[in-house]
């Protein structure tokens, strides 16, 4: 069954459950999607565990007893981990990869190029121009990005079910990280957008955003189709 | 891993293959019921999922969708001709196993 249809179905018969399971369910959907494995494989288990936990429901017994243990992370784990296993190296490699597309076209392409260095050419100019020449800063920042969003997807899966209900002194604690981090980032942009402004080379900018597109659909093809 | 874990989880695939033989066509909760009802207490559906997706891939046995009487559609597993012989060979080996172990635990040695 394709991924929409499996999410859009969750939606749909998930309102079934009583609340105290529907939280579980929850947990088991982000630690899922939030975890290594493809798209497709994390909606699957889900979808599973929702006709497990209906038909738990209808007989009376505790979820807990049909999925083995207590601990979700445990429970999502062994599924994660077995999955990631059976892998090929290259649906490894093509799952770390996956994202870099999409930041490079609205980080680097749409905010770094278009509007940092096309847009003001064009106004200042009247000249509309597709040569973009890629500063050092910009190669960096794009590396930077592409750190951090994969730092978050590996992470938001794991702590944010813990972070549901927690005290007010941890909640602070987790602003002041993340908005400490936030203001770092803003800081490490601002700073290399005024010192590191050499041109490292120059790049078509239809050119780039084509390249980024067939790379992006490549990856998601290939998620798709090899083991 | 408890020595009783250890050897339920080396057995798991031959009794999944049995469950499905003995149901003709069944599903993920069955299974999983019929496994707990049968000492496998501490097996988590977990495992048991990419277990059901390693054996349709070595195509010991096949699945067929269709909707559920709650609502959601559902995987419904039967053996493959291949899964029939992979189930016999378990049997046999699962048999020569225990009486090798019986042998030697018994001091037929």
């Amino acid at each position: 069954m394709k991924t929409k249809k499996l999410i859009k179905e969750m939606a749909c018969y998930s309102e079934k459950l009583t609340e105290a399971n529907r939280e579980i369910f929850d947990e088991i959907l982000i630690t899922t999607r939030f975890s290594n494995i493809s798209e497709q494989d994390a909606e699957e288990f889900s979808y599973h565990c929702l006709d497990l936990f209906l038909q738990a429901e209808q007989d009376g017994v505790d979820i807990k007893t049909i999925m083995g243990t207590d601990d979700i992370n445990v429970f999502c784990n062994d599924y994660v981990e077995s999955i990631y296993k059976s892998y090929s190296l290259l649906k490894k490699a093509v799952l770390k990869l996956l994202y870099v597309p999409s930041i490079l076209l609205i980080f680097t392409g749409f905010f770094g190029m278009f509007l940092s260095i096309l847009l003001p050419i064009w106004i200042k100019e009247r000249a509309v121009t597709f040569d973009v020449a890629v500063p050092f800063h910009l190669v960096l920042n794009s590396l930077i990005a592409i750190g951090i969003v994969h730092v978050a997807l590996r992470y938001i899966g794991k702590y944010s079910p813990k972070l549901d209900g927690i005290a007010k002194k941890q909640e602070r604690k987790w602003d002041f990280i993340v908005w400490g981090g936030y203001l770092f980032m803003v800081g490490i942009f601002v700073l290399s957008g005024l010192y590191l402004k050499q041109v490292l080379f120059h790049i078509n900018f239809i050119v780039f955003i084509i390249v980024c597109l067939i790379l992006d659909r490549l990856f998601h093809y290939m998620i798709r189709k090899i083991n | 891993m408890n020595t009783k874990s250890q050897l339920l989880k080396g057995s798991l695939e031959g009794c999944v293959l049995k469950i499905i033989e003995l149901k003709g066509e069944t599903y993920g909760y069955e299974i999983a019921k019929l496994l707990k009802e049968n000492g496998f207490d501490d097996i988590s559906e977990g495992t048991l999922y990419p277990l059901y997706t390693r054996l349709q891939k070595n195509k010991l046995i096949e699945s067929s969708v269709r909707e559920s009487p709650l609502g959601p559609l559902r995987k419904y597993y039967r053996l493959t001709e291949k899964g029939y012989q992979e189930l016999d060979h378990f049997i046999y080996s699962w048999n020569k196993l225990i009486q090798n172990v019986n042998d030697i635990l018994k001091g037929r040695i």
